[in-house]
């Protein structure tokens, strides 16, 4: 069984994030980057799927600039055993989700996989597309918030949570791709024969004009700006519970 | 310029979610053409609030087979009706259902989708969408380079303002056409939440514990606050006290739990790490209640009190009957 773990490298939630002077970008100099939370908990569930099945393949993928690769580095430290690179130093750095997702599924359709997982969402830009994205252009069923997952009898079963607290069980044919979320499992640490083993493996690269992608035309959406969030107006401390309780219903008007 | 729109609707027992009429009236600013779908079972047209919104049509697709959501099949539904009728935007909730849906309509359709925005203007015949990122650091104002123009709205974030004008609504009711066998994805088992109440991402008001909180026992207090002030109000926690086990992971408010904006958060003891704010940054009215004075949630607190959240919220909770009943 072949499985694929779609990877991206974010800025670390900690760090500082500034706008460059023209808004049109962020600065990035300082930036510490890390691997996606959500794709740590695809990568595990890949590893463990390998280490109770026979004759599992593991490949992470992922599209992004040249620091990427870190990201992928970290990948094979865990216990990956191949990765591939789309890489572009400009076209995926807005985070468009319809350039990276076809980009993607080119590489996907080619390599075959049974099994694809991918956390939910990157932690930079937010936009939890794509591994629906990919449902759609691979025409593959796909469960996205993914908080359990089984490979029984060559199905897939995952249970992921909705609205109101309501669990849901799906069923689902390979191949098709699996969305991950916090609470799927507990990633593990890379370790030092991992980190050994990763610097002897080669990272396949995979450029955009190799898959016959026009950024140009394949990209869907454009931040026109980047802007702070409005300077919240200086908020009122009350010394007293009668005071709080009376500006909530006079001033705010919410209780 | 009257641009065809299309929003897809949800609804909780056949009526339409309060949280998403907000996107009826945004809709509005744009085009007096406004259409809204609502795929499910036993549903209801919904003709009395959407005569209040400028809606001019509802599509309704019932049938017990559409009873749980299933991506496959809602898909295939709405990308019958988008090609039917050739619409300009389509816009839904960031719920669940829309994010399972709207990409992978963007993808048929090979067109852009904002997802999660909280806002959304006209320029000069563009649409712009301004949606949070970085965790909510920053905001972006996104434009879509395709046709149709796809956006999710955070759920609560936009609001409903009934129209001077009553319209008329049609009532559209389409036959389910596809196959609903030979599904590669199907729904098993569904274990429905035991509460009645709202889900956090559509509450209206929040009350939110954090490390103050020792036990789960004492958890019970936040929720006699929440209790006092209204039977809609339900409560949330941080990573910390979920880590802790003295909540539950279904009420984590946070960048890796749920992104909530309610009129009004109060939150106990909880001290306002970047995290925490990525998921209620967004909410109206925010309220913090901490012994540290220098904790950073007082800083985009609207009100904040320094104290024991043991000492506060009772007091609270007396304040709030005692007004109830004045």
């Amino acid at each position: 069984m072949k499985i694929g773990i779609l990877v991206k490298q974010v800025p670390d939630t900690e760090t500082k994030i500034k706008i460059r002077p023209d808004s049109l970008g962020i600065e990035t100099t300082e930036i510490k980057y890390v691997i996606n939370p959500y794709d740590e908990y695809a990568i595990e569930e890949a590893l463990r799927l390998k280490e109770s099945t026979n004759e599992v393949q593991t490949v992470a993928i992922s599209a992004g600039p040249e620091r990427a690769a870190e990201a992928l580095k970290t990948a094979l430290a865990m216990g990956v055993d191949d990765v591939i690179h789309i890489i572009d130093n400009d076209a995926f750095v807005s985070g468009d989700g319809f350039l990276t997702a076809k980009a993607l599924s080119k590489v996907l359709e080619q390599e075959s996989f049974d099994i694809i997982f991918a956390g939910k969402q990157a932690m930079d830009y937010d936009n939890s597309q794509i591994p629906q994205l990919l449902a759609s252009l691979l025409n593959i069923p796909c469960i996205t918030n993914v908080s359990e997952f089984e490979f029984k009898e060559g199905k897939v079963i995952v249970e992921r949570e909705i609205e109101g607290g309501t669990k849901e069980k799906w069923e689902m044919t390979l191949p098709c791709i699996v969305g991950t979320t916090k609470g799927l499992n507990e990633p593990r640490y890379v370790t030092l024969p991992g980190i050994m083993n990763a610097k002897k493996k080669e990272i396949r690269k995979i450029t955009l004009t190799d898959l016959k992608i026009d950024p140009a035309q394949t990209t869907k959406t454009e931040i026109k700006k980047f802007s702070l969030p409005p300077e919240k107006q200086s908020g009122k401390i009350v010394e007293t519970v009668k005071e709080l309780t009376k500006l909530l219903k006079e001033e705010a008007r919410v209780i | 310029m009257n641009k065809n729109i299309l929003i897809i609707g949800e609804h909780k027992n056949g009526k339409i979610k309060s949280s998403l009429l907000g996107i009826l009236t945004k809709a509005k600013e744009f085009s007096d053409n406004i259409s809204i779908v609502l795929l499910g079972n036993n549903l209801t047209d919904n003709k009395e609030i959407l005569k209040k919104s400028g809606v001019k049509r509802i599509y309704l697709y019932d049938d017990k087979n559409l009873e749980n959501p299933n991506p496959e099949i809602y898909n295939k539904l709405l990308l019958e009706l988008i090609n039917e009728m050739g619409f300009n935007y389509i816009f839904a909730l960031a719920s669940n259902l829309g994010k399972d849906l709207m990409p992978r309509i963007a993808a048929k359709l090979e067109t852009g989708l904002a997802s999660d925005c909280v806002d959304a203007k006209s320029k000069n015949e563009k649409l712009f969408f301004k949606r949070p990122i970085y965790a909510g650091k920053l905001f972006a104002a996104t434009g879509i380079n395709g046709e149709p123009i796809l956006a999710t709205f955070r759920p609560n974030i936009l609001e409903f303002k009934e129209q001077e004008k009553i319209s008329e609504v049609e009532v559209i009711n389409k036959k389910i056409t596809i196959d609903i066998e030979n599904l590669a994805c199907r729904l098993i088992e569904v274990k429905k939440g035991k509460s009645d109440k709202p889900d956090l991402v559509e509450a209206d008001t929040i009350i939110s514990g954090g490390r103050g909180v020792k036990n789960s026992e004492d958890f019970k207090l936040l929720e006699k606050l929440a209790e006092a002030i209204s039977p809609k109000a339900v409560t949330g926690a941080s990573r910390a006290i979920v880590d802790a086990g003295i909540a539950p992971h279904t009420i984590q408010v946070g960048q890796t739990g749920k992104t909530v904006a309610p009129k009004l958060y109060i939150a106990c003891g909880i001290s306002g790490a970047i995290q925490h704010l990525a998921g209620m940054k967004t909410s109206k009215i925010i309220v913090a209640i901490n012994k540290d004075p220098d904790a950073p949630i007082f800083e985009i607190a609207d009100y904040g009190i320094v104290g024991d959240l043991y000492e506060i919220v009772p007091q609270l909770i007396e304040e709030i009957k005692k007004l109830k009943t004045e």
